[in-house]
């Protein structure tokens, strides 16, 4: 009995002993296994893991927006339906017509038929039936309820305000490229970057959030804020329209600037077309006339010419011109002036546009800094906007001219320019004698907020002194004064400082210039003592009438009296442009200082006195003006020509061997010597100074009245004829 | 001391398991938030689409030429000549900027 319950006790403790080990064996089983998954196998599994759990999503970047410079959008990008199909499984279904589905759609969605049931006949999974169609459309097609046809979601490009800055802004096609404007030029930042985002999803295809999820907003496009105000600009444009119009003019354009910061505030072409319909617009329509299209501009360079005149001293504003009853007689051609004039003040020489008057001070000035002057304004430059297609304009180097072309370029014919440039060059003046960098991109932002790019104001060139500057002011306020010829642009209130400009086209046809067609413009600031905005307006070809004081400065006198009052400008009661005119000749005493530096950095003794226009031999190039510019822009630009450069110094340029406008070798060497900047503005040079300098170049003592210019002895024959009035 | 073995036996074996209970309802609740974060990012960007679309709304509102019109046409308002209008405050100053390199 002993026995048998000794056994069973045995037995029992056998049973806990075992069960026992096996509680304690299997964890320790369970935390091995646990341990082979968790950090043996852990990397593999759970590659294997993610690769059934995720699957990579195609993003999409969103486009960014334009807005004006008060953050109004002018460009944006909202969802839109695309329709689109799988033609296999649309043929599975066998009671479907694929002729009758191409007729219905394409008549729902207003699209060609034959090409479209092409497609749906077609081997393929996917074919596009309708990219960015509209919320009805959508609606109507999901309606059909026809297998194989899907809708997905794509980003399309809306304007919003139209035709508003269409040249401006440009647009971008259905894939969202930029093809025009800014929408082209800053397509790689509004664009943003194409990726794929991992996303992991559970059995039934429900994508679980992840960490990779918040990661979107780096490839977003960036968004851009232009320099430009909207209603600033829709006067611009709506000015222009009319102005066209009432003068049945080809076309024309409006650059409206801020002198001060060299900000782009409206550019207007007309025609123009709708954006939110590009395709349908002809390339007249497409063309940004402000930016690539270049116009002799006429009398609108006699203050720039007038400027270099005072800068250097050749001549002041109490001399007295004769302008020879309003004929000149240059190389055997005729030069006139609109009027006849007997003798004229420098100030009567801008109010009044004297042609003759202008030729005689540009002939006083010489070709040479006639030519740097007109450089230093940004004639013959790119302005550098950043805006595609942008042209510079012509100015060829003054070796190069023809007797003719030294008479008619003080007075703009001979040269050619931009609507843009014009405006950049008048607001120099306006900016004591600054020539700032144009800006159109004010700031761009990441999708987070964060600023990528901000361009700040920039000095291009002190180009005259301030006081020559004021003093050229003063001079095209009698434009708009009694007596002037751009009376029509003279705000109510305001005092407005401009220049009319009436050229002659060239008329490829019979060689010349057409007596038929002309270039009109009005290009000036107000207010004129503390200067606001800059307006630039031209019209090609206008037919009712051709002198830009009577078709460009109405438009501009509009524009300039909205856009005062739009910017809350106070008027400048008491003071009208002839009450401003008598106050230039009342500085007639104006004479340059004796302790004054030289306004160009140059070394004229050196200056080659090649009056004759160059012809150039194979592998000769011209050497490029590059005084006064920074070290890496002139390398570049020496490279681009295939200088070798050395440099010496630091800074600016302040000298260069050879000189500007001789001939080089390609591939010569281009001796630099920079210089620190000038800090303060330099101070109107004396005529003695140039004549210490140069006694060979130096103009004669400004006699009253008694400017030289070349006077051949050869028969009159009416030519170029920049008129005004 | 078998008793007291087998008592922190099952109580460790209680408390292993209840650890793997949590872990468990935590797992299911980081699944349960994700699916709600992933459906309010869906409802982020619709709500970011219609957004755009009424901004591109109230853009097409605010064109400049249609204020005009109806400022003129439905309210008879007009510009007002430059002797009407008093500035108020101060006179915005003129701006240099820069200064030469």
């Amino acid at each position: 009995m002993m026995d048998v319950e000794a056994r069973r006790q045995k037995h029992v403790r056998w049973r806990i002993f075992v069960l026992c080990s096996c509680f304690m064996v299997l964890p320790v089983l369970v935390m091995r296994a646990a341990y082979d998954l968790q950090v043996t196998r852990a990397a593999k599994l759970k590659a294997q893991a993610e690769g059934q759990a995720m699957r990579k999503v195609a993003m999409t970047p969103q486009r960014g927006a334009i807005y004006d410079r008060d953050g109004a959008e002018l460009a944006v990008s909202v969802d839109a339906d695309s329709i689109w199909a799988n033609p296999r499984q649309l043929r599975k279904s066998s009671d479907l017509d694929m002729k009758k589905v191409a007729k219905d759609l394409a008549k729902l969605l207003e699209i060609e038929e034959a090409p479209l049931l092409a497609r749906l006949n077609s081997d393929r999974y996917f074919v596009w039936i309708k990219r960015r169609a509209s919320a009805a459309e959508s609606k109507a097609v999901q309606a059909l309820k026809l297998p194989g046809l899907s809708i997905s979601k794509e980003a399309r490009r809306f304007y919003p305000n139209r035709e508003l800055a269409a040249h401006v802004l440009g647009y971008a096609d259905v894939d969202g490229r930029g093809l025009a404007g800014v929408e082209l030029s800053m397509d790689e930042k509004l664009r943003g970057s194409r990726s794929s985002m991992p996303v992991v999803h559970d059995g039934r295809g429900r994508v679980i959030y992840s960490d990779h999820m918040l990661d979107d907003l780096a490839t977003q496009g960036h968004e851009i804020t232009l320099t430009v105000d909207k209603t600033l600009q829709y006067f611009a444009e709506r000015e222009l329209e009319l102005a066209v119009r009432t003068a049945e003019a080809h076309a024309g354009s409006v650059v409206i600037v801020d002198p001060a910061r060299g900000e782009i505030l409206a550019l207007a072409n007309y025609p123009t077309f709708n954006l939110n319909d590009a395709r349908k617009a002809t390339d007249a329509e497409k063309r940004d006339r402000a930016v690539t299209e270049r116009f002799e501009p006429g009398s609108t360079v006699k203050p720039f010419t007038m400027a270099g005149a005072l800068a250097a001293g050749v001549v002041n504003p109490g001399d007295s011109i004769d302008c020879r009853e309003g004929s000149l007689i240059v190389d055997g051609r005729a030069i006139h002036d609109a009027h006849h004039f007997d003798r004229l003040s420098p100030a009567e020489i801008i109010s009044r546009s004297s042609n003759i008057g202008i030729s005689k001070i540009g002939a006083a000035l010489g070709r040479d800094r006639l030519h740097r002057v007109l450089s230093s304004f940004g004639f013959g430059v790119t302005p550098g906007s950043g805006l595609p297609g942008e042209v510079a304009g012509s100015l060829r180097p003054y070796q190069r001219w023809y007797a003719m072309d030294a008479a008619t370029i003080p007075f703009g014919q001979g040269m050619s320019t931009t609507t843009l440039q014009l405006a950049m060059s008048m607001s120099a003046i306006a900016n004591h004698g600054r020539l700032m960098d144009p800006i159109l991109i004010k700031r761009v932002v990441d999708a987070r907020g964060q600023t990528v790019e901000e361009p700040m104001p920039r000095v291009r060139q002190q180009v005259v002194p301030e006081r020559v500057a004021r003093l050229v002011t003063d001079m095209m306020v009698g434009v708009t004064g009694e007596g002037g010829t751009g009376t029509e642009a003279a705000v109510d209130g305001y005092l407005v400082a401009g220049k009319t400009g009436t050229a002659q086209k060239s008329d490829p046809a019979h060689g010349g210039y057409s007596k038929e067609k002309w270039v009109s413009s009005f290009v000036g600031f107000a207010p004129a003592n503390k200067p606001r905005l800059t307006i630039a307006v031209v019209l090609d070809e206008p037919m009712i009438a051709h002198q830009g004081g009577a078709v460009a400065a109405p438009a501009f006198r509009r524009i300039m009296e909205a856009s005062l009052r739009h910017l809350g400008v106070p008027a400048d009661h008491g003071q009208s442009g002839s009450d401003a005119i008598a106050l230039a000749r009342g500085t007639q005493t104006h004479r340059p200082d004796k302790d004054a530096r030289p306004l160009w950095p140059l070394d004229d003794s050196a200056m080659p006195p090649s009056p004759r226009p160059v012809t150039l031999a194979a592998g000769e190039v011209l050497v490029p003006n590059l005084i006064g510019r920074p070290a890496r822009a002139a390398l570049v630009q020496a490279r681009q020509q295939r200088f070798d450069v050395a440099l010496t110094g630091s800074g600016v340029v302040s000298a260069q061997k050879p000189l500007p406008g001789s001939v080089a070798q390609r591939g010569a060497v281009l001796t630099l010597q920079l210089a620190s900047p000038t800090p303060e503005l330099p101070v109107p040079p004396l005529a003695s100074d140039f004549a210490q300098l140069n006694p060979e170049l130096s103009p004669p003592p400004p006699a009253a009245g008694a400017l030289p210019i070349p006077q051949p002895s050869a028969a009159t024959a009416p030519v170029r004829r920049g008129q005004d009035g | 001391m078998k008793g007291r073995f087998l008592q922190i036996w099952t109580i460790a074996v209680i408390a292993m398991t209840a650890a793997y209970g949590v872990h468990l309802f935590l797992l299911s609740q980081n699944a349960h938030m994700s699916y709600q974060l992933a459906d309010l990012k869906l409802k982020e960007e619709r709500l970011k689409a219609q957004r755009n679309l009424l901004a591109l709304e109230a853009a097409t509102l605010r064109q400049v030429d249609r204020v005009e019109a109806i400022a003129r046409g439905s309210f008879g308002m007009e510009v007002p000549s430059p002797s009407r209008v008093i500035m108020m405050g101060n006179e915005p100053q003129a701006r240099i900027s820069g200064r030469a390199r």
